[in-house]
């Protein structure tokens, strides 16, 4: 029977999406957070499943044509790793969505960015000041070269450039000078992603997963550094209120989870299937046949996926539950197969101080 | 923050409860302790912010001296507010130490 229509049933339509082009990479991030981990940049298996320009285009279309799409991010896998990038950003462009492209930087040579144009913001990670530090946790030597010519193209370019950086133990204490880099690299503004787990990298958990007192330096740090450069900072993984009092920061803006609603960014793959973020490894159905608001407004996941609450929970503090929502569930539910625990961060970063 | 939003409205726009500050019209999340029928009472009524950053507010409604319901509002970013001084500063800090290269420090400042 299906539950009665409440509020939740006719909330708004998010406005913003994520298209993973490719599952393939040329990087090899120890912490990258993708379900079953990146594949190679010629895997021929993921290559040909792969919807062809048209089939990405169609997609996007369709999602105008379901939702008030003002935005759209070009994730993936390596999105440079599509030689039909230009097509797609141009298709998204014209329909006068905005777009951002999220890479790793190292195929962003001038000429692919003069194939681009900047009127979409490059969204590039810089794990360090520190090339060997870089270079090891991307996986591969030669990363942060490329990674810092690209940075620097952008800027030379008057392109719009946020730094990303992925906060583990191997590079947390990197984190000041590595922002003063990415400052002197022409970023206009930072994003501080504690690393997130999942079923790939929980394995990485003990070696890679910084410790709650790391990302309170971090925190303090940035906090200091986002004032003194005027620099905006956004933690958009959640950092939850039980293991890090987040209200005491003011310079840098927190994102919490979504549920699921208006502005949840829900995540397309490249075969076309859907899942609820791009943290989420639960796929709700598939655009070439699926409606998007039937699966947004219908699909029981959607719902169970705001009204479950993790049972460590329970005894949260009314106003710390509010403002975190219960953390990432897509992370809880990767590494523990179900909603009802909570992100494996907080319980985690609590038995390592 | 003087120029953060001090108190917003609770109204209900199509079958949503909202918030309504700054202008902003923000649906108000459900969650198990923001019922519905709690929010019911306070349409129409100004309600407090409770505590605001620069880059983004978390609003508290108050409801009946019950447990406090919060939502968050991200902000437009503002992004160009970086000194440019400090930049060239910092960039030239960088090829100093021998962390840039002259030729993608002349890229910055050229
Ligand atoms: C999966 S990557 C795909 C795009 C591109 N390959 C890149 O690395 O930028 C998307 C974004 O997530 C970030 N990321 C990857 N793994 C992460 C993790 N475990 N926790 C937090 N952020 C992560 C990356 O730094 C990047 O900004
Ligand atoms: S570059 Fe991106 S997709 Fe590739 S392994 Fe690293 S985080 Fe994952
Ligand atoms: S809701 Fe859960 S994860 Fe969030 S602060 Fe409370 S106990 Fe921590």
């Amino acid at each position: 029977m299906k539950p009665a229509p409440d509020n939740f049933q006719s909330r708004p339509l998010p406005k913003s999406f994520v298209i993973e082009l490719t599952k393939r990479c040329n990087n090899h991030c120890l912490y990258c957070y993708m379900a079953e981990g990146p594949s190679s940049q010629d895997c021929d298996h993921d290559r040909s499943s792969e919807l062809n320009t048209k089939g990405i285009t169609d997609i996007i279309a369709k999602l105008c044509d379901e939702a008030p799409v003002q935005s759209i991010a070009l994730s993936g896998g390596e999105p440079l790793l599509r030689e039909d990038l230009p097509e797609i950003l141009s298709f998204i462009q014209n329909k006068g969505i905005s777009a951002v492209i999220i890479t790793n930087g190292t195929l962003l040579t001038g000429e692919r960015l003069a194939s681009l144009g900047t009127k979409v913001t490059y969204e590039i990670t810089l794990l360090s000041y520190r090339r060997e530090v870089h270079d090891r946790l991307a996986g591969r030597r030669g990363a942060w070269d490329a990674v810092v010519d690209a940075m620097a193209n952008v800027r030379q370019a008057k392109g719009t450039l946020v730094a990303v950086f992925v906060a583990t133990k191997l590079n947390s204490a990197d984190v000041s000078k590595t922002t003063e880099l990415a400052i002197a690299l022409g970023a206009s503004g930072l994003m501080y992603n504690r690393m997130n787990l999942g079923a790939h990298n929980i394995r990485q958990a003990d070696r890679l997963l910084p410790t709650a007192g790391m990302i309170r330096e971090n925190l303090d740090a940035l906090e200091e550094l986002s004032g003194r450069y005027q620099l905006p900072v956004a933690a958009s993984v959640a950092i939850e209120p039980c293991v890090i009092d987040t209200r005491k920061y003011k310079q840098i803006h927190f994102g919490w989870c979504p549920l699921a609603g208006e502005e949840s960014y829900f995540t397309i793959d490249p075969r076309g299937n859907v899942r609820i973020c791009n943290h989420s490894g639960v796929v709700l159905g598939n655009l070439k046949q699926d409606r998007f608001t039937d699966i947004y407004y219908n699909h029981p996941y959607v719902r169970a996926f705001r009204d479950t609450w993790p049972v460590e929970c329970e005894g949260c503090d009314p106003e710390l539950k509010a403002i975190c929502c219960g953390g990432c569930k897509a992370s809880a539910e990767q590494c523990y197969g179900t909603l009802a625990r909570v992100d494996p961060f907080v319980t985690i970063s609590q038995q390592v101080h | 923050m003087a120029n953060q939003p001090k108190t917003g409205t609770v109204v209900l726009k199509d079958g949503i409860y909202c918030l309504e500050a700054e202008g902003k019209l923000r649906a108000i999340p459900v969650s198990p302790k923001t019922q519905p029928a709690q929010l019911k009472d306070v349409v129409g009524q100004k309600v407090e912010i409770l505590y605001s950053e620069p880059t983004s507010f978390v609003a508290g409604l108050l409801v009946g001296g019950r447990i406090p319901i919060l939502c968050y509002f991200p902000r437009d970013p503002d992004l160009s507010v970086v000194d440019e001084g400090a930049r060239a500063t910092l960039a030239k800090q960088f090829l100093n130490e021998g962390v840039l290269s002259q030729e993608n420090y002349k890229k910055l400042v050229g």
